[in-house]
Order: structure tokens, then sequence, then C-alpha cells
């Protein structure tokens, strides 16, 4: 390839006299020697500014002869008699040893704007994949991509996962890369800053290690394959190196600094979001417990005072009391099911009016004192749907319906597909109604409106619901009702509803 | 609450269900409707009880001491076909179907009142009994089957049934009060090789609850056990 390219290059300054011969013969009566030197002159310096300094000086050292034989007299002899002629000579060449001097240094200028150019796009390309990444680990799974784009080379980051956690490193590898072998071993000593006097090193592979650190906080490894050594690279590429790895290092701290800001901010959270629950929960739980104690006590100390009327309320409340509780339980552990973020919802095609069957009979006790009424479209398609769990957001939601609304009032259930191939489920009372306010706050966890209310309920209910909708790609919601009250409705979205109607 | 059959020897029940307390109290009540109470309280014996005794219904808690509960409904299943009724406390729907796939017949989540245990341990006797006499003519609450006739009538009135919806109406029948998980119905129904054409099943079922319930999303025969199956609920 490369004695091609130089054999094509001096055949450009052999064609060059060729050129200058064949151009000017015709006019060699017409024009004299000076003018016949200026066009061989030509050619060398066209040679020497686009081929370079070696072409250019055969093209000079040609066209004296070529000059002497062809032009000279005697013609077709290589003999020179002029003095003019010799001085000629010496023109052209000093021509051709400065012009391809000037050409060349003109020439590497623009290489290496084009090299600069090349590397500030490598860098600004790294930033932005930076701003962009959403994690540290995936913000520095692009850098080894990047150090081959301006370096030719492949590259192994290795950083630990968990910065408390400093057991485990985790290699970051490019896919694509040309895999080669390193010693694990040095770069973890590094990491573990038990080499501290180096920052970086080669190990028995080839491979060299380079430690980035941030102030006396390490940051991670830079693994380059063997053969890469930065003594020898030239000092664009020195600086360039340099600017690369402060760059990394740079990003990786501030990615690094955010992750453990959120962390702390989760902690907080989980924190508030662990004392309101337990808070709750305790008032749920002690409501009831309080009732039973009371009742049971009375059952088992007056036992020949009491009426058998009396008796029987006693023991009712008591069923009816542990069973709330019952309640309570099964809701905190679903909550605690939905919120640990690892549940698999269980889809399947499903029935509505099933659902709405079994929710109904879950409820009958609580719901045999409200008006309830059914509007359900006939014929509903099938939906594709976790049927244990949009069960819990309408038993949740009708459950609501009955805390919050008087006793007899009307509570409507209603289905119906809706134009764009949803399927729309809404339950409409006649209660006391949300304002915009208190709609803004009623689906965030543990709030309720009043919570010192007698009401029974810790508050995970309406959260809990919007969780399960999100899950299924489709929504919950609450609207005012016409007249009075509201309306809370969830949405199943078209590509979870069948084609076919049954 | 009179004994349900006071004539015929007294039907053997065995309760396998770690925690004292409980089992004083499920054996107090179900002893009082007069049938025979067996009691342990780990794994390993409730399974030799049940090969020794061979009685007409274990009564199992999942949550055992010695060993899964659902390893004993398969090792009582090696040898005998007696119902077992589960008693779980957890709260998921997948343990149900595990331990209904592995052999249970019904189960009961904790906490649960004593009527309801008592109505599934008749719901289960009932189901024995009749498999080995079988009705000719099934009755609750409005709903009459005549199997020698094939013939379906709701308060009177007779009800045209497709062949699949007559199939399933009499897999329910015959296993009245107990469940009937998805599977076990397309099996039973449609034959092997379609325990998972879901869709097929709930379409029947709602035609099947079109035709014989006054009000099909309030059914009071046909019950949906959401997740598990159905439960064709027999009035007492």
């Amino acid at each position: 390839m490369k004695t091609s390219s130089t054999l094509l290059r001096y055949s450009l300054g052999l064609l060059s006299v060729a050129v200058a011969t064949a151009l000017v013969w015709p006019l060699r009566f017409v024009v004299g020697a000076p003018s016949i030197l200026l066009a061989y002159l030509l050619g060398v310096f066209l040679v020497a500014y686009r081929v370079g300094l070696g072409p250019s000086v055969l093209a000079a050292v040609l066209s004296a002869p070529a000059f002497a034989f062809f032009f000279a007299p005697p013609i077709f002899s290589l003999a020179i008699s002029d003095l003019q002629n010799l001085l000629g000579l010496m023109v052209m060449l000093t021509v051709a040893t400065v012009t391809s001097g000037l050409a060349g240094k003109l020439r590497e200028q623009a290489a290496i704007a084009d090299r600069r150019q090349h590397q500030a796009m490598v860098l600004y390309q790294l930033t932005e994949d930076f701003s962009n990444a959403q994690s540290i680990g995936e913000a520095v799974e692009l850098v080894p991509r990047h150090f081959r784009t301006g370096f030719n080379r492949n590259i192994v980051l290795l950083m630990f996962g968990d910065p408390e956690d400093r057991t485990e490193a985790e290699p970051v590898t490019d896919k694509r890369m040309r895999p080669f072998s390193w010693d694990t071993r040095i770069a973890e000593q590094l990491l573990k800053g038990s080499t501290k006097s180096d920052l970086s090193c080669v190990d028995e592979y080839g491979a060299r290690h380079t430690l980035l650190m941030s102030g006396h906080s390490v940051l991670c490894v830079l693994i380059t394959e063997p053969g890469f050594t930065p003594a020898t690279l030239d000092p664009e590429d020195k600086s360039f190196l340099a600017l690369f790895q402060k760059q990394v290092s740079h990003h990786v701290e501030r990615l690094k600094l955010a992750e453990e800001k959120r962390k702390v901010q989760i902690q907080v959270e989980t924190e508030s979001i662990r004392n309101s629950l337990l808070s709750g929960i305790s008032h749920d739980l002690r409501t009831p417990l309080t009732r039973i104690l009371g009742a049971a006590s009375a059952l088992a100390q007056s036992k020949l005072v009491l009426s058998e009327d009396s008796k029987d309320e006693l023991t009712q409340q008591i069923q009816d009391e542990a069973r709330h509780m019952a309640d309570v339980m099964n809701k905190v552990l679903e909550m605690a099911r939905l919120t640990h973020g690892d549940i698999k919802l269980n889809l399947e095609w499903n029935d509505l009016e099933e659902i709405i069957g079994s929710s109904l009979a879950r409820l009958s006790d609580a719901l045999q004192e409200w008006n309830l009424t059914l509007s359900i479209a006939p014929n509903l398609p099938l939906i594709w749907i976790d049927a244990v769990l949009i069960q819990q957001v309408l038993v949740n939601l009708l459950e609501n319906a009955t805390k919050y609304c008087p006793i007899g009032s009307p509570i409507e259930l209603s289905a119906h597909l809706q134009d764009d191939g949803s399927l729309i489920v809404e339950i409409i009372d006649e209660g006391p109604g949300i304002t915009p306010d208190e709609r803004a706050r009623i689906f965030k966890k543990f709030t309720r409106l009043d919570p010192e209310s007698t009401t029974t309920g810790v508050g995970l209910g309406l959260s809990l619901c919007r969780t399960i909708m999100e899950m299924h790609g489709g929504q919950l919601d609450v609207r005012p009702a016409p007249k009075v009250g509201s309306v809370f409705f969830f949405v199943i979205p078209p590509y979870k509803v069948h084609s076919e109607l049954p | 609450m009179v004994p349900p059959i006071a004539l015929l020897p007294a039907e053997t029940i065995l309760l396998i269900e770690d925690d004292n307390q409980t089992r004083r109290i499920l054996n107090s009540s179900l002893s009082s409707h007069g049938w025979k109470i067996l009691e342990t309280g780990c794994g390993r014996d409730g399974i030799a009880k049940a090969d020794d005794a061979r009685p007409d219904l274990v009564i199992l808690d999942l949550g055992l001491p010695d060993m899964d509960g659902i390893e004993v409904v398969g090792e009582i299943r090696t040898f005998s076909a007696t119902p077992i009724l589960i008693l779980s406390a957890r709260t998921q729907e997948s343990d149900k179907i595990i331990a209904l796939d592995a052999g249970a017949d019904d189960y009961l989540t904790k906490p649960f009142g004593v009527g309801e245990l008592e109505a599934r341990v008749r719901a289960l006797l009932r189901r024995r009994r009749n498999a080995l006499d079988l009705q000719p003519v099934y009755r609750s609450e409005g709903l009459n089957v005549d199997f020698a006739n094939r013939r379906v009538t709701r308060n009177g009135e007779e009800v045209h049934l497709t062949p699949i919806e007559y199939r399933l109406l009499a897999v329910l029948v015959k296993n009245a009060g107990v469940v009937v998980t998805h599977r076990n119905l397309l099996r039973q129904v449609w034959g092997p090789g379609h325990g998972d054409d879901i869709q097929y099943l709930r379409i029947y079922m709602g035609q099947l609850r079109h035709k014989l319930e006054e009000d099909p999303a309030r059914p009071r025969h046909l019950q949906t056990e959401v997740g598990v199956g159905y439960r064709l609920l027999q009035a007492e």
C-alpha cells in the first residue's frame, strides 16, 4: 500500500516533466529558452505543492536533462552549453525544495486541525453521553467506545459497582472490542489504593492500568490494551489523553455524587413512609382491638348480668372487628408486595362481570346498607388483566364509597366501552365530593383527608389502586359528579380489550 | 344445628394444624356437629394418621413446622383420594393454585369463621358421598338440574343450554360447594390439551351466568373465585 503510493507520487513527478515537454515542444521555435524553463518550473512547482519534496526534486532533476535534450542547442543531446540553463536548473531545484517544504507544512497543519477537530468531537460526545445518562453504569458503558474513536485503541474500565461495597469491581467493556487479557488483581490493587505511589502501571500481559482519581477519592481504573504507551504519543495525543481522562473522572465523580445524594433522599423518604405507615396501621389496628377487648371482657366478667340480646351483640362485634383487622392486614401486605417493585402481573383474559360479581360478594355485608345500582353494558369484551389486582381496585373504590358517603345514599357502578375502544368503570356516589385541591392529595400514599377521622383506613387505598392501574397501562382518577358527589373511575386501555365481542 | 346424618356412622376428619389454640377451637366446633376428629400438629404424623385411619376428610394447614403443606398433599395423594381442605395464611392466590394442582380439593384463607369452615367440610363430604351414589336431580334456590333427562330449569322455566354449557354445569354440580379450578374445568369439559384456553371458559361461563342467574353481576349460584376458578353455591 505504502510502496505503491510512493511509486505513484514519484510517477507524478516524472509525468509533470513529460507533460511540460509535450506542451512546449510545438512552441520551441516561437518562445525562447527562459519561457521553456518557466514551463518546467511550473511543473516542478505544482508537483512540489501537491505531491511533496521527493517527487518535486525528481521533477527538477529530470527537467534539466529534458530541457538540455529537447530544447537547448544542440537538440537531442544532453550537452548544456549555456550558463543560463545551468542557472535555470538551480532555480528549479530551489523552487522544488522551498515550495514543497511550505506545502508540506501547510498539509501538516491541516492534518493537525483535522485531528483536533476529531478529538474535540470525541470529547463533546463523551460529555453529551454523560449528561444524558440516567445512571453512572449507563454513562461509563460508553467510555470504551469513545476511547476507541479517539485513539483507535481498546480499553476496559474497572470500577466498584457499589461505592460502599468495595469487594467486587465490575469491568465495563465494549461489545465490539477486540478482546485482550489483563490482570484484574493489578487494577483492584490500584482501586483499593494498596499501590498508592503508582497511578499507572503495566501488567504481565502488557496492558496498562491507569488510576483515575478526584482529590483523594478513587474513581475508576482505565485498562488499555497492550501496545498503548502514553510516553511515545506525540504531544497532540498526549494532551488529548490527559483531557480525556480528566473529562471521564470529572463526570464519573459528578454522577457518583448525584447517586449518593439520591440514595440519601430515598432513605429519608422511606423513613417518612415507614413512620406514617406505622402510625396509620397502629391506629387502624388499635381501634378494632379496643372494641374486641372491650366486648370480650364484658362477656367474660358479667356473664350473669347480660341479656341474651346484648351477648349476641357483643359476640357479633368481636367477629366484625376481627374481620376488619384481617382486612387491614391484607391491605398492608398487598401494599408491601406492590411497592416492593418486583411484582409480576398475572395477566389473563378476564370477564369484568365476574370480577364485579366477586367484588360485590366480598363486600356483601358492607354494601347492604347502601343503595347500589349496576349499569353494566351488555356483551362487554374480555380484558387482558390481572384479575386479583383489578378486583382489589374495585373493592377499594366501593369500600371508599361506603366509608365516605351517608348510609342509604345511592352508589352506582357503571361499566362500558368508550369510543376509543377502552373500557371504563365508574363508581358514582352522592357523597361530600372531592375539591380540586383534595384531588391532588388523595392519590398520595398515606394521605387521608381527615387523619383524625374515626373512619378506619391507612390511606393506602387510592395510591395502591392507581399503582395497579398504571401497571396495567390504564389510569385511575376522580371527577365531580354532575350534581353532587364524585365519580371515581378507572380505564383499561384499548390494547388490553379483546377485539372480538363474545 | 342438627348433626347432618345422625343415623350413619360418624365421618372422620383428620385435622393437621400446628397451632394448639386453633386446633382446639376447630376440634370442639366440628365435633359438636357429630364428626369424629383426629388431630395432629405436624406433617409427618399427619401423613401416618391419614394412612392408618383412612379419614373421610383431611383439613391441612399449609404452614407446618416440619414440612411444607404442599408436600403433605402430594404424599397423601400417593395412597389416598380422600378430600383435602387446605387452610392457608398466605394471601397470594398462586399458593392456592399450587396446593389445588398438587391434589388438594378446596381451600380456606386464614382468618376464617367456623361457619365458613363447616360449609366447606359439608360440601366436600357431600361430594364424596355423591360420587358413590350420584343424585339424579340437583336442586338449589330455584335451579334444578335433572341429569336423567338432561333438563335444566330456573324457577320452573326450562333453560336451553348448548352441549358445552351443559357439560360445564354438570361438572360444577358434581362438585357443588367445592371450588373447581380453571384448568380442571377446561380438562373435564374440553378434554386434555385445552388446559390453557381460558378465554373459551370465560365466554361460556358468561353465557351460563346469563342463562341461569337473575342478575349475572350478582350471581347466586355461579360464584367466581378470582384467580382460581368457580364454585357452585348450594343452599344448605
